[in-house]
């Protein structure tokens, strides 16, 4: 369970969140939506720590995050798994490794056996090759580093997957193919997601409940019919253009 | 795993070899040096400059190094000279510390002695300092002044002329030296004060009107002559070891080698004072003397 | 007249807030040390990383640091031959060469060339890591910046950067040496005598000991640049060249520090 309540956050003169309160329930899937530079990376980020709120609080797994001491939050973020927006993939490491440096269980990751196992596994998973394993990441196109961005984190079996933007700038193919990974690994594992998108339709395809940040504030989070529904003139105007640009585009 | 110990085996002997250059770099600068050697144990009052690593000479070779200087009390130090040749050595074996130069280097000339008796190992040997560079100047002022109290005993006008044209030689290697961007070091300094307090008084003597009336008895000095002769040659051998040594290039003496109108000068006062000598032998009368010259 | 006016009442904002943001510096830096200090029982993650920075240290920079330090050995028989000639007996060129190149050349050069090869290297990976979000993913796995980092980083550098040096005087006292039998009649006798006649052993362990703390120099303020580097390609770059800078200064400054501290206490 993640929940953020009354969370503030400004960089400098910027303010970014303005009073976010965002929940997700356990093993739901969440898809946060939001024109691009309103801050969804930025609240990402705060569930895991790596951000500090100015205000507000933030919980997951009945843990205070900003509280948290340095092994108690190293310990809560070996259960999340965080899908990076550019991939964020360790560029002086093969793929192998970096997947391997995924596997957040020490014992597992010094199993050499283990990892040999789980890595191909992991990216099998992301419909990649077992041969991409022995690549750089700078030998791989976008996509590819997307997933195995992807790969590293789910490597550690983590309890909750944050993906941000998994699937821009993937071709159709494999954006479906992420769009049923984050299904598939909901209903099969019971992971909790949030998935930040700007694919209005991959969202409503993949997640139980649908939030929209815009101005620093959340301004609907309820189930895709909900949205639908919405008479929001914010929600209506985002929707519309995102559903233009993607019928545009298929 | 096998590309693990690769790496780890040049990061090894990369660090490995950075010891090895240190520690081979500083005992070679240290003038240690591996190998086979003779520790011979001396005992000297006082060592002035020697160090570990000063060298030891038999015969003007080195044949080893000084290793280690242990203070045992005041006025007794223990120095252990590590040969790393072989010389054998006698009961009356001596070291000395010899000055070797003016900027303080010395060496420790080993004597290994002629008796039959070989020295038993771990005997320590008495050590001597021999009068270095520093003895060399006050010798060289306590025989200026001899000279000067023979003077007035001087007879021969010529003589008296020898003597002048000495000391003009002697004040124009001073004013040479003088000249501080030569940079004269401390003893070369303190000899320069030495010869020009003995210039001084010299020059006061010779220009006395009691010089004048005493070179009228001249037979009646010959002693007082023979021992001014003898003070004379004593004063230039000094001085010619000065010169020999500097022609020799030890080291040190190099700026006075180098520098030609030091060294002119002084050769000028060396011919200057042998010609005074060479005057004094010649001179008609009871003078027996034997001046031995360089 | 105006905007000189709001300039001058400026003026004590912008000092305060550069000195706000040099006590910050501090502070971040401070931080920065406890934190790897408190890393330093993670020895399982570091110790193969340090053994990779420290190769990379090693092998790569070893050919430059030499090449450097046979110049700077060269240079300064060369030129002490040529101001005493005349003056000074021959093996004074044994003896200067040995202590410049040992008390100062050697650490120094070493430190300044590393400063922009391995510093520069520092600031701009671990910059390229923060600004491509790299750190964060490392810290979203539950791992520490500091052990898969920097700990290796400073490591390999504080034992690398010492033996370094060890090499660039040897190769810098031996260049010299030979370009001085090139140019005066000077034999290797007289080249030893000079050099042992005013070595004292501590001289070896000071030159040690400055490499050591430029090691420090070099290793950490470039991996707190980098690691503290604004969004984008720009912070990077900033990053990079602020790092060489400050490294550069911070050498010079320790430089002389030592040389008091060390040599006249
Ligand atoms: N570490 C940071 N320092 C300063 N500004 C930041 C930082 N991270 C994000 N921002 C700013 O916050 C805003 C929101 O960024 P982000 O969350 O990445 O947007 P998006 O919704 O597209 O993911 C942007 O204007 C960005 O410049
Ligand atoms: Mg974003």
């Amino acid at each position: 369970m993640i929940e953020l309540r009354g969370v503030h956050k400004r960089f400098g003169q910027q303010v970014i969140l303005n009073g976010v309160d965002f929940s997700v329930e356990e093993g739901e899937t969440v898809a946060l939506l939001g024109p691009s530079g309103t801050g969804k990376s930025v609240l990402l980020k705060h569930i895991i720590g790596l951000i500090h709120p100015d205000s507000g609080t933030i919980i997951v797994d009945d843990l205070n995050v900003a509280s948290l001491g340095r092994k108690e939050l190293a310990a809560l973020r070996s259960t999340i798994g965080y899908v990076f927006q550019n991939g964020a993939l360790f560029d002086s490491m093969t793929v192998f490794e970096n997947i391997r440096l995924g596997i957040t269980d020490e014992k597992c990751n010094r199993d050499a056996s283990y990892c040999a196992a789980r890595v191909p596994e992991c990216l099998a998973l992301v419909n990649l090759t077992p041969e991409t394993a022995a690549k750089f990441p700078a030998e791989l196109s976008g996509g590819m580093r997307k997933r195995v961005g992807i790969a590293r984190a789910i490597a550690g079996r983590p309890k909750y997957l944050l993906y941000d933007e998994p699937t821009s700038g993937l071709d159709p193919v494999n954006a479906d193919i992420i769009d049923r990974l984050v299904k598939h690994l909901a209903e099969t594992l019971g992971v909790t997601s949030v998935m930040v998108t700007h694919d209005v339709r991959g969202a409503f395809r993949v997640s139980d409940r649908v939030a929209l940040l815009s101005d620093g504030k959340i301004v609907l989070q309820g189930t895709p019919q909900e949205f639908l529904a919405s008479a929001d003139l914010r929600i209506k105007a985002f929707l519309e253009r995102d559903f233009d640009t993607h019928s545009f585009a298929a | 795993m096998d590309l693990h110990y690769k790496r780890e085996a040049l990061v090894g002997s990369i660090v490995l070899a950075g010891v090895a250059v240190f520690v081979v770099a500083t005992m070679w600068l240290g003038g240690k040096s591996f190998g086979r050697k003779d520790l011979v144990p001396v005992h000297f009052t006082d060592v002035g400059n020697v160090k570990s690593s000063t060298p030891v000479k038999v015969s003007g070779v080195q044949v080893g190094k000084v290793d280690r200087i242990a203070f045992e009390g005041v006025g007794s130090v223990r120095v252990d000279l590590a040969l790393t040749e072989h010389v054998p050595l006698s009961q009356d074996a001596k070291a000395t510390i010899v000055a070797i130069g003016v900027l303080g280097d010395v060496e420790v000339v080993l004597d290994p002695g002629t008796d039959s008796v070989p020295l038993s190992p771990g005997q320590v040997l008495e050590g001597t300092t021999a009068a270095g560079m520093g003895g060399l100047v006050d010798e060289l002022g306590g025989q200026a002044r001899a000279v000067m109290i023979g003077a007035q005993a001087l007879l021969n006008q010529q003589t008296a002329d020898d003597l002048h044209e000495t000391l003009k030689a002697m004040q124009r290697l001073m004013s040479v030296y003088a000249d501080t961007r030569t940079g004269p070091t401390a003893e070369m300094t303190r000899l320069m004060v030495s010869l020009q307090g003995v210039s001084a008084r010299l020059d006061s003597t010779l220009a006395s009107p009691a010089l004048a009336s005493t070179m009228e008895n001249m037979d009646s000095a010959t002693a007082g002559l023979t021992r001014l002769t003898e003070q004379l040659t004593t004063t230039t051998a000094r001085m010619d070891t000065l010169v020999q040594n500097m022609n020799a290039g030890k080291g040190t003496m190099g700026q006075l080698a180098t520098n030609p109108a030091l060294y002119d000068q002084l050769t000028a006062t060396m011919k200057s004072m042998q010609a005074l000598l060479d005057s004094v032998q010649a001179k008609p009368g009871k003078l027996t003397v034997q001046v031995k010259m360089f | 007249m105006q905007t000189a006016q709001t300039a001058i009442l400026s003026l004590p904002r912008a000092v305060g807030r550069s000195a706000i943001g040099a006590l910050a510096h501090v502070g971040r830096f401070s931080l920065m040390l406890a934190e790897l200090f408190r890393a330093l029982g993670e020895w399982r993650i570091w110790l193969p990383r340090t053994m990779d920075e420290a190769r990379s240290i090693g092998a790569g920079s070893l050919f430059i640091v030499l090449l450097v330090s046979a110049f700077a050995g060269a240079v300064t028989a060369l030129q002490t031959g040529y101001q005493f000639q005349g003056n000074l007996p021959y093996y004074v060129v044994g003896t200067l060469v040995v202590e410049s190149i040992v008390l100062e050349l050697g650490p120094v050069l070493t430190a300044l060339v590393l400063a922009g090869r391995i510093g520069a290297r520092y600031a701009a990976e671990l910059g390229t890591m923060r600004v491509t979000e790299q750190i964060d993913a490392l810290e979203s796995l539950g791992r520490s910046p500091m052990s898969h980092l920097i700990i290796p980083r400073v490591l390999a550098g504080l034992v690398m950067i010492p033996i370094l040096t060890i090499f660039a005087n040897a190769i810098g006292v031996l260049a010299g040496w030979w370009s001085a039998k090139q140019v005066l009649p000077i034999s290797n006798g007289d080249f030893t005598y000079g050099a042992q006649y005013f070595w004292r052993p501590f001289d070896a362990y000071y030159s040690i000991i400055k490499a050591f703390f430029f090691a420090g120099a070099i290793t950490l303020i470039p991996c707190y640049m980098g690691f503290n580097a604004q969004q984008g390609a720009e912070g990077v770059g900033k990053a990079t060249t602020t790092a060489v800078v400050a490294t550069s200064v911070t050498i010079l400054l320790l430089d002389t520090l030592l040389a008091k501290l060390l040599l006249h206490p």
